[in-house]
């Protein structure tokens, strides 16, 4: 026991006494995380900003004669090109093609005649709308005028028509229900919760390890240190137990800073988590914390595996990228059904997969205590079963010293 | 008391490393049927070339490899069977076990101290004495990084030693050493003797094992050529110096694989 403890020691002290080590493993990616999030929100308003400070170019043809008053608000904004029926249109969509300019409507001609001529069973005419999807300014003139277009300046003609609009309508959904939503707000925003934070919780442990475990298993043999050690009496899974133990610490704690600065750098990127109605029990979080916990070790055990069995931190590093593949795939599964329904027991004994899962359900509050206790513990077994691997790997020469 | 006894090491190569040695069995003879003994008190040196062994039987002695045939004692206990007792009681350097590079000398001798089961009352005592005599207390909180190779050489050294054992191993204790870190050490070795320790040290330098070994036993390929004291050899072979007697086995028994 007490060897374990003194291998521990030695390999947090390697990390805490480096501040470049401190600087690689806790701050720079802090750093970068909110240096990109904030770029990414300041980006995005930039955009909405200049999306709603940008005139639109707009050009309409036989444009009824009540048109411009109607919509006065959209084509106040809007730099209009009013064109009579002999116009050439070419010109017109090039430059939509082009992108100086923004949306070009057609009227038919007589368009107020034929509204007012309508009988049942006669002809609709047709307005016409040319846009580029690829040009947001275009996108954007064309959503505002379809949609001004009928709320304003068909109902406009319909009343004309009808004189009573009401007569049109039949019946209103939820017009006047501002109960209708019926939800846990708790556990809609758990839903929210459960989506992504397992997801972003499994990978940034696994990309915390990846680094650290590569070095101290196979940088310590490549460098020649690991066998210092073992010509010491202490037990080969003594120092194995406190390499992982030391390494599940430290991955933990990187995922950890990680997971504050995405909290606090996500809100700033994107509207997220605004007014969420989120809070988390006692239990809830011990549970969480246990199935992360297991989690971490099973991690660093992969991680340990692969690079007791690597010649070098290069080999290492190359053959833990498809784990990370996999790491990646388990996260993306959960994402996509979250809250489904309980799952089979079963489930709660895949690798990875089970703690996912269980991560999730902490926040949708749909995890029992049984499924709980199984993600655990299977976790803490496949972390243990991979750990004698790498202690039975520690003594053989083959391994450690390539002969 | 050191005893091996009839030791083979076969090394099982890799298409890539017979490649690389450009031979076509799959396996290495790396120690051939070697047998020899050694004492307390006395200083025993395993003479040869390169490649003819002499690490690869110094690692069986320290349990980091397990022989492929023939057994090794140290002190009556079986390097495989009772390894971990066996590292408790040794000290071994060899060049290819390092320091880590990011630790101090005194905070290393700390470390092997605890894993040896040491005190930290003992731990300083031991890394006082050893400090002095090999001169590291100036650099003692400098990184491993940092110091020169003869430094670190010092403070490997000093890390072997920490827990004071009764049998030491140095596979080339003197390379890389300038003249004056050299007799450092070989100094310290002769006053191991002294004290009654048991040491087994490997070396191609011939007047270093003329000067300081009591018993030489010489390896070629793996196979044990001669053993006995140097004047005992000299007188064998009839050669005026070691470096001589070692030539004639050498010659002698290149003629014996060539027939």
């Amino acid at each position: 026991m007490n060897n374990i403890k003194i291998v521990f020691n030695k390999e947090m002290r390697r990390v805490f006494r480096d501040p470049k080590m401190i600087f690689s493993l806790f701050l720079l990616p802090v750093i970068i995380l909110i240096g990109i999030y904030s770029l990414i929100g300041y980006l995005a308003k930039a955009e909405a900003s200049d999306q709603e400070q940008h005139k639109s170019v707009i050009s309409v043809q036989n444009a009824p004669a009540d048109l411009e008053s109607a919509l006065s608000d959209f084509f106040g904004s809007a730099q209009v090109t009013w064109l009579d029926s002999q116009a050439d249109i070419t010109a017109a969509k090039q430059q939509i093609y082009d992108g100086t300019s923004d949306l070009l409507v057609i009227f038919p001609e007589n368009f107020l005649q034929q509204v007012e001529d309508y009988e049942a069973g006669s002809s609709i005419p047709e307005v016409l709308t040319f846009y580029n999807p690829s040009q947001n300014y275009s996108t954007s003139a064309r959503e505002n005028f379809v949609a001004q277009m009928t709320s304003v300046y068909e109902k406009n003609l319909l009343k004309q028509r009808f004189g009573d609009l009401n007569a049109l309508t039949a019946f209103t959904i939820d017009q006047n229900n501002p109960g209708s939503v019926i939800q846990d707000e708790q556990k809609a925003s758990g839903k929210l919760l459960a989506t992504m934070l397992p997801y972003m919780i499994t990978l940034l442990l696994f990309a915390g390890t990846m680094s650290l475990g590569t070095d101290t298993i196979a940088g310590e043999k490549e460098r020649g240190t690991m066998a210092s050690m073992l010509v010491t009496p202490a037990k080969r899974s003594e120092i194995v137990l406190g390499k992982l133990l030391s390494l599940t610490v430290l991955s933990l704690l990187s995922a950890l800073v990680y997971l504050v600065a995405l909290i606090v750098a996500l809100p700033q990127a994107m509207s997220f988590g605004e007014e969420m109605a989120f809070s988390i029990t006692g239990s809830q979080i011990a549970m969480l914390a246990a199935v992360i916990l297991s989690l971490a070790f099973l991690y660093v055990a992969l991680v340990a595996v692969v690079a007791v069995f690597a010649k070098s931190v290069k080999e290492a590093s190359a053959y833990v990228t498809p784990i990370y593949l996999l790491v990646i795939v388990a996260g993306i599964f959960t994402m996509i059904s979250p809250g489904s329904g309980v799952k089979d027991t079963v489930y709660y004994l895949i690798p990875v997969y089970n703690c996912s899962v269980a991560m999730g359900e902490v926040f949708t509050m749909d995890l029992t205590i049984t499924h709980f206790l199984l993600t655990f513990f299977s976790t803490l077994a496949y972390g243990g079963i991979l750990t004698a691997v790498i202690a039975k790997a520690f003594g053989s020469e083959k391994v450690m010293f390539n002969a | 008391m050191i005893e091996i006894r009839d030791l083979t090491k076969i090394y099982q190569l890799s298409k890539r490393q017979q490649a690389k040695l450009k031979v076509s069995s799959s396996t290495k003879i790396a120690v051939n049927h070697l047998s020899l003994t050694a004492h307390e008190g006395e200083i025993f040196g395993l003479l040869g070339t390169n490649g003819a062994g002499k690490t690869t039987t110094l690692r069986c002695l320290a349990t980091l490899l397990h022989p492929t045939e023939g057994q090794v004692l140290i002190d009556g206990l079986d390097t495989v069977k009772d390894s971990a007792a066996v590292r408790s009681k040794i000290g071994f350097l060899t060049n290819e076990i390092k320091l880590d590079p990011q630790f101090t000398p005194l905070y290393l001798m700390h470390f092997f101290g605890s894993l040896h089961g040491m005190d930290d009352e003992q731990i300083s005592q031991r890394t006082k004495l050893l400090f002095s005599q090999f001169g590291i207390t100036e650099f003692q909180d400098k990184k491993i990084d940092e110091l020169s190779s003869g430094m670190k050489q010092k403070a490997s050294i000093a890390v072997s030693l920490i827990h004071d054992p009764d049998v030491i191993i140095f596979d080339e204790p003197t390379t890389g050493l300038d003249i004056i870190t050299a007799r450092t050490v070989t100094d310290y070795l002769l006053q191991m003797k002294k004290e009654g320790k048991l040491v087994i040290i490997s070396t191609h330098i011939m007047s270093e094992a003329e000067k300081l070994c009591d018993r030489v036993a010489i390896i070629i390929d793996g196979k044990l050529a001669a053993q006995g004291t140097v004047s005992e050899l000299l007188a064998q072979e009839q050669a005026d110096d070691l470096e001589d007697a070692f030539f004639r086995l050498y010659l002698a028994h290149e003629k014996e694989v060539q027939a």
